[in-house]
Order: C-alpha cells, then structure tokens, then sequence
C-alpha cells in the first residue's frame, strides 16, 4: 500500500513539471492591495530572484509563497497541492529583523530545527538528523561554530547558519528573504555556490532582493506610482535569465 | 540548628515547605521564557487578573485555587486573543484588562466583610494557610505544567526564537503562545498562595532574570532559576516563620537581593567585571582578533615623508 501511494506520487511530481506555481495571486493587507494577479509557472531546478525597489512587495510576495500571508484571491500550488499543505518540501529563511537573536540557541540547535517537519517535532533527533546537521555546517564552513550562541556570530555568520538550516530540511523549495544583505564576499559566495548547487539538484530557489542578481529568472516588481524602465534589467536578460509574468 | 529542625515539627511547615519549593521550580522553568520573551509586564497583568476569581470564591466559600484557576484561564485566553492579532506585545490592551480585573475584584469586595487577614493572605500570600489538598494541587498542576514545558521545549525555542521560520514549517506559533499564557496562568494560580497576587511574578521573573546574568544557555538558565528560587523560597520561609514577618515578602526580598548581588557581581555579566575588564591593563598586551590596515587614496597625503 505504501509503495503504491509513493509510486503515485512520484509520478504526480513528474507530471508537474513546473511544480511551483502561482495563479491569480492577490495579497493585501487589510483594504491595501500590495499585489493582484500574479501568475507565475517555476519548473524544477529554476533560480528566481525577485526584484524592485522598496515597498514593492518583494518580500510580501516571498512571504506569500511561503504561506505566512494569507491571499485574498488566487493559489499557489506546490506539486499540485496547495503549498500550505506542502511545507515540509519548503524552507524559509527570514529576513535578519524577523528572528529574536538575543534568545539563547546554538548554531547547532538552529540547523536542527530544519530537521523538526521531516522527523516530527516531538521526536528526539536521530543519528541521520545529526549526520544531515554535520554536513550542512561544513557545506556552509561553519562546523567550527556549531556550539556558539549565535548571538555572538557576526551577520554574515548567522546567515549562514540558516542558510544551513534550509540545507540541513532537504526541502524541493528554498525561500530567501534578502539572504545577501549585510554579508561577508566569503558569505556571499559560499550562498552563490550554494544556489548553483540547489538548481544542479533540481530544486526551486526563490529569493527577494534589492540589488544583487545572479542569473536565472526574474520576478520584477514595479511600483505603480513610479514603473521601473525595462532597460535597467535588460543586460540581465542577456545572461540567459527569463521573464515571468508580473503585476500589480 | 533547632533554628532549622524546629519548624519541621509544625505541620503546616512541612506542607508550606512542600508548596513553596514546588511553585519556585514551576515559576522559575517558564519564567526562563518569560523573561527570555521579555513578556514579564503580560505575565504580572495575568497575575493580577486572578484576582476577582479569587475574591468571589472567597466569598462563596469556594476553593481559592479554584476561583484563581478560573479567572487564570479566563483571562489567558482574553490577553491571547488580544495579542494574538498580529502577534502584538501589546502593553496598551493588557494595561487595560488587567487593571479592570484588578478594580472588579475591588469593587466586589467593597460592600462585603472580609477580615484584613484573609485580604493580606490573597495579596501578599499566606503559605502557611496551605491545607494538605492546596499542596496536592499544587503538585498535581505543578507537574503538568513542568511536563508540558519539557515535552513541547523545541517548540517554545522555535517559536520564540524565529516565529516566520516556525510558521513556515507549519508550527502553530499563535496557538503555542496562547499555550504559554496558559501554562504561566495556571503557574500563577498555583503560585498566588505562598506569595500571593502581587508578588507572584516575581517568583517568575526575578530567579530567572538572576540566572541569565550567570549563563548564556537555556537548559542553565531555567535548571539556576529553579534552584535559586527554591532556595530564596526556603529561606524566606524559614526567616518568615522565626521573625513572625510575612513569608511571602520576605522570599520576594530574598530573591531580588541575590538578583541585585549578581547584577553587580556575577562572572561575565555583572558591573563589577565589567569595570575590572575596562581598567584591565593586560588586555592592551593580548593578541587581538583582528589588525586594520589603512590605505588611503588621496596620493598627496600618502606618505608623508616623502615631501
């Protein structure tokens, strides 16, 4: 019985083959439309950064996907689930305000917590969540600080830390919100090899940003009030990323 | 040492011994949270809150305990709803429920009898008035409160410590932090007894505000908070029973003056060592983790021996 249901869902996630997908999106907090129509199809192994300036909803959009927004009208669709039913197979990393820094965890404590949706939460951690939890704070350099509060690390250091933490959950969907802000260049590479790495192994990466874009496919954002000239994105274009739909 | 066997004669020394150690290690395990949170105004006003429930038990002649429990999760539930709404820490509206409370139970009391001693007791704690079934249930709660907090800890750190990242994983944060109200709703029920309703925050906040300046861990944290609660506990009861002054008080005294003691002379964290470290010499001689090198790109003022 179970390997039938595993078969079949193995052959549900072939058949989608763009297995993120956004439609109709609408977010507004209370009576403020933020964003309407969004319509978006992200195959496997896809890099989308998403751009604009400030107050576009770039992050809004992230935390949307990411099912911490509720929408006012359209889906998004993980695999052909609704993504809130999928969280398991999406790892978040927030923004550095979003996280309580001064609570005391270790740099170890938070790359386990990426095992907690597999494993269950209650569970204690098994010999394979540790192996997982060693491997991702060497893939990041960082095996060095495992015992370290981490509100001792530098930005950079935290960083990676839940950059470890959304390796460490082995999810098919990485969300980013500006992980290059305030960064290290060792940081901010070991992060661009990283994104190779994940789109080598098929998985989705979406990451909000404000000025750095690495190639891949673009969710360009405009304001209304003040539309952003086509040609300011162009020579990325050119670097082999593609267009997805946007709106406001 | 008959100053210490003496009381262990009396009974009702025995059970008020019983309780208070039980509610010291209760209040000090999820005061670690209340005070790592910084949500310690919130867990006063639920303590405050109890306070009409308790009144009008009394005047019915009802379990106390009862009548705390019952405005306790009353009143956990109203604050949960309220800061639940987008998770504000909101000060304004727990300023508003709680002082209603508060004036509710004033104004129950206001035009019946009630003898000074039973009003002192439920405000400033009366632990040697514990019955043996007040101690049953303060076990009983205790360790239901204890177990919850042990079983669901990943889930408090996680919560507490990245509510995005926890809610994106699927983790009920909301529902978790109505939990927490809950669990310091029935500490503080079971807790009013032996120090009473005004006091009992500091049960929860003060051994755990002492222990974070001696550790940086959590697990430490809350297991010195336990212990320095017992322990000022113990001797505030023990300088209450001898000196005929209000037990309750005197823990709470004996608590703050260990916090004060740590503020200024803890190992890492406390005034003193940190003055000490300032004035220390040695450290200008120390290998330092880092050197700056300057370079400037203005060529006129590059070298200046050049000239």
């Amino acid at each position: 019985m179970v390997d039938a249901a595993a078969a079949e869902a193995a052959a549900t996630r072939a058949q989608h083959d763009s297995c993120l997908v956004l439609r109709d999106v609408t977010i507004a907090y209370g009576r403020r439309v933020v964003l309407a129509h969004v319509d978006a199809d992200i195959p496997r192994g896809e890099l989308v950064s998403i751009v604009g300036p400030n107050g576009a909803g770039k992050s809004t959009l992230l935390k949307a996907i990411a099912g911490l927004i509720p929408l006012a009208g359209g889906e998004i669709t993980l695999f052909g689930e609704p993504i809130t039913r999928m969280r398991k197979r999406v790892a978040y990393v927030p923004q550095r305000e979003d996280v309580e820094w001064s609570f005391p965890v270790s740099v170890r404590d938070v790359v386990l917590m990426g095992r907690y949706p597999q494993r269950g939460w209650l569970r204690p951690s098994t010999a394979e969540d540790r192996a997982a939890v060693a491997a991702a704070l060497e893939q990041l350099g960082i095996t060095d600080l495992a015992a370290r509060q981490v509100a001792e690390l530098s930005g950079g250091q935290q960083r990676r830390a839940f950059i470890a933490r959304a390796l460490a959950q082995e999810s098919d969907v990485i969300l980013l919100d500006e992980p290059m802000a305030g960064i290290d260049a060792e940081t901010h590479d070991r992060i661009l090899d990283l994104f190779e790495e994940w789109r080598a192994q098929r998985r989705v990466v979406l990451q909000a940003t404000h000025t750095h874009m690495h190639g891949g496919s673009m969710i360009v954002l405009h304001r209304r009030a003040e539309p952003i000239p086509a040609h300011q994105f162009a020579h990325h274009a050119e670097e082999g990323g593609e267009h997805h739909e946007h709106a406001h | 040492m008959s100053t210490l066997t003496d009381p262990l004669s009396d009974p009702a020394f025995v059970r008020a011994l019983f309780d208070v150690v039980a509610v010291a290690i209760v209040a000090g395990v999820i005061g670690t949270f209340i005070v790592l949170r910084g949500i310690g105004f919130l867990g006063d006003a639920l303590a405050h809150s109890i306070f009409p429930g308790v009144v009008i038990a009394f005047l019915m002649g009802a379990n106390l305990l009862v009548g705390a429990l019952v405005a306790g999760m009353a009143a956990a539930a109203l604050m949960g709803l309220l800061t639940a709404n987008a998770r504000v820490r909101d000060n304004t509206s727990i300023g508003v429920i709680f002082t209603a409370a508060f004036a509710l139970g004033v104004v129950v009391l206001s035009n019946r009898s009630i003898g000074v001693d039973q009003l002192e007791g439920i405000l400033f704690g009366d632990p040697l008035a514990a019955k043996a079934a007040d101690v049953a249930m303060t076990l009983t709660i205790g360790c239901a409160v204890l177990a919850a907090m042990i079983g669901l800890r990943r889930l408090f750190v996680m919560a507490s410590f990245d509510p995005s990242g926890a809610r994106a994983m699927g983790l009920p944060v909301v529902a978790l932090d109505v939990l927490l109200l809950a669990l310091t709703a029935l500490t503080v029920v079971v807790a009013f007894k032996a120090v009473g309703d005004i006091l009992v925050i500091s049960l929860m906040i003060t051994p755990a505000a002492t222990a974070r300046l001696f550790t940086d861990r959590l697990l430490p944290t809350a297991l010195v908070a336990a212990g320095l609660g017992s322990a000022a506990s113990i001797a505030g009861l023990y300088l209450g029973y001898h000196q005929s002054v209000s037990p309750g008080g005197t823990i709470v005294l004996i608590a703050t003056s260990v916090f004060f003691s740590a503020w200024l002379a803890a190992p890492r964290h406390g005034l003193v060592a940190g003055l000490l470290a300032r004035r220390d010499r040695s450290l200008l001689r120390s290998e330092p983790e880092a050197v700056a090198e300057v370079i400037l790109a203005s060529p006129e003022i590059r070298d200046p021996h050049e000239r």
